[in-house]
């Protein structure tokens, strides 16, 4: 009997060992088709407008926008200083691909299928958001560890990822309550445990905000409580924010916009699809509802979101519903068709989102209008409306080049009265960016008059907005 | 507790070919189109058109949860009477809410 106990464990341990060695050469096959799109330097595409803001976080110490993502920032602080190859930005990008690189590992290893990490790896989403700097890749991450290490009987440690997780971004709090809830429909009660434990790799990361707040301040007005209170609510308004009617029998144009996004998302699965339908179906109907719940929750919370850019959302959801349809029981033919049509996917991803190849940021935008500040003085005004990645690459360069750019960042405390735009108008120091080719982020910076560039302001800060 | 697998049955073999092939058109150019979405291409003229109406979402999300709430509430009562006081409850909880968000600023980015 003991004997064969023992055969069983060492048959255990080798099919583990085997399936960690396959995952690992997934995560090496996924890191260099990520590493084939990588951005030489700085780039806006991929809605990768938070690029700068959490380059100048994780360069120097500083605070990236609420809220803030401190675990995040130090990682990538430490890795940008430890990588020695590459510009600063290849670096911070490389570390989304490692990120997703892992995630994809991870897939193979919770399922064990091979198509969990193609499907993963196929989506357009995920390569966009793998292969800028962003978060979302870290946080999909520590998601999915939070889960695989929870379902493998981890549970401080499934809880310990999903807090690191939550130090990133509160997408990673869908899984913390799931999570939760699982474990109190099992114990029937509370797991303090266990949130004591996510806890306690989250919170003590949120010092560094505390930290790293200091002038010049970016992304908050000052240092006390009120700021900082000002600082974690300033995008709340955003969640759910989005208008379903636009008059009173009419659906708004946004609301359109928004189901037409969710229609691309969907049908891109392609045959998969199949696979999610009858893969949900049959986990709901087995009582495994952890994986359809909190994969729905991110596709709800994304879909109601009023800022169009969140799909970047839907990463942790592809993430999940890769597990769902790896999962699925189905005939073999269906999933090598799924297969098949997942690694063409791949093909046409590594020549359409390719950045800075021949269909994707060709032109290097975000270079190029770096290079046009050479040109100025390095203490004018330039107004870029509400392109933000505009005014937080020039942000970037004052940083960078010890200039004093001043981009006019709307908030709390606007940057400029009318009378400062008249000043610097009058001493030829008042510019505004243009968009000469929206598709592929072409600007040019342009002279300016004081009373276009105020009522352009108003216009765009959000604190004037009556309700129509 | 698990269900028996006769609820896992799939359906016909000829709906899940057909449906599986017909989606392969369809899911390439799904994958075309949303390039324009996931690399930018569409946001610089998007986040200008964006309507700060109202928050609508945020809206149905409490009022469908809360009329969610009163539904598994309203499914445990074994009385009339008790299926009645959680209806009324529910009921009353989904207007005061809405009417409250109602009265919201609408939008608060600042």
């Amino acid at each position: 009997m003991q004997s064969a106990i023992t055969i069983a464990n060492a048959e255990a341990d080798r099919i583990l060992s085997r399936t960690w060695q396959i995952a690992l050469a997934v995560g090496g096959l996924a890191l260099v088709y990520f590493l084939v799109m990588l951005p030489r330097d700085i780039t806006w595409v991929n809605v990768g407008q938070d690029g700068a803001d959490y380059m100048i976080a994780a360069k120097y110490w500083r605070l990236a926008h609420s809220t803030g993502a401190p675990f995040y920032t130090v990682l990538a602080g430490v890795w940008l200083r430890a990588v020695p190859i590459g510009t600063d930005w290849w670096r911070l990008a490389l570390l989304s691909a490692l990120f997703s690189a892992g995630t994809a590992a991870l897939l193979y290893a919770a399922t064990r299928n091979m198509l969990a990490p193609v499907l993963f790896l196929a989506s357009g989403i995920v390569v966009s958001q793998s292969t800028i700097i962003e978060v979302y890749a870290a946080t999909t991450f520590f998601i999915v560890a939070g889960w695989y290490l929870h379902t493998n009987r981890h549970r401080n440690w499934g809880y310990a990822a999903v807090g690191l997780g939550m130090a990133i971004h509160n997408l990673a709090g869908f899984m913390f309550l799931a999570l939760l809830v699982a474990d109190w429909q099992r114990q029937r009660r509370i797991p303090w445990q266990h949130v004591l434990v996510a806890i306690a790799t989250s919170a003590p990361w949120y010092l560094y905000l505390v930290l790293a707040n200091r002038q010049p301040y970016i992304n908050i007005p000052g240092n006390n409580p009120l700021d900082w209170a000002h600082y974690f609510a300033s995008q709340h308004g955003l969640m759910g924010g989005i208008a379903v009617m636009g008059s009173q029998w009419t659906l708004s144009e946004d609301f359109r916009e928004r189901c037409w996004d969710a229609v691309r998302i969907i049908l891109s699965l392609g045959p998969g699809l199949v696979l999610l339908v009858l893969g949900a179906r049959q986990q709901i109907l087995k009582g495994r509802y952890l994986l359809p719940i909190v994969a729905g929750l991110v596709t709800l919370y994304w879909f109601t979101f009023l800022d169009p850019r969140s799909y970047t959302y839907m990463m942790v959801a592809t993430a999940l519903v890769a597990v769902i349809m790896a999962q699925a029981k189905v005939p073999d033919w269906l999933r090598v068709i799924t297969a098949l049509y997942c690694l063409a996917l791949m093909g046409f991803n590594v020549v359409w989102y390719d950045i800075g190849g021949s269909h994707l940021d060709s032109q290097h935008s975000a270079e190029a209008f770096r290079s046009s500040l050479a040109r100025l003085e390095g203490d004018e005004y330039v107004w870029s409306g509400p392109r933000q990645w505009e005014a937080m690459t020039l942000q970037l360069y004052n940083f960078d080049h010890g200039t004093n750019f001043n981009p006019i960042l709307l908030g709390p405390t606007p940057r400029a009265t009318l009378a400062d735009l008249e000043t610097a108008a009058s001493r030829g120091k008042l510019y505004r960016t243009e968009v000469t080719d929206a598709p592929n982020y072409q600007v040019r910076i342009v002279a300016a008059f004081p009373m276009q560039v105020w009522e352009d302001m108003k216009s765009q800060d959000l604190r004037n907005y009556q309700r129509k | 507790m698990t269900r028996p697998n006769h609820h896992l049955r799939l359906p016909s073999r000829w709906v899940l070919i057909l449906g599986a092939l017909a989606l392969i058109p369809a899911g390439i150019t799904a994958h075309r189109l949303l390039w324009t979405m996931v690399t930018g291409g569409e946001e610089l003229t998007r986040w200008n058109t964006v309507d700060f109406a109202n928050k609508t979402g945020m809206f149905f999300i409490v009022v469908g949860g809360l009329g969610w709430l009163g539904s598994v509430y309203w499914e445990r009562q074994h009385s009339t009477l008790g299926k009645a006081v959680v209806g009324v409850v529910t009921l009353a909880a989904v207007i005061i809410a809405g009417w409250v968000m109602s009265q919201q600023t609408p939008f608060n980015v600042g």
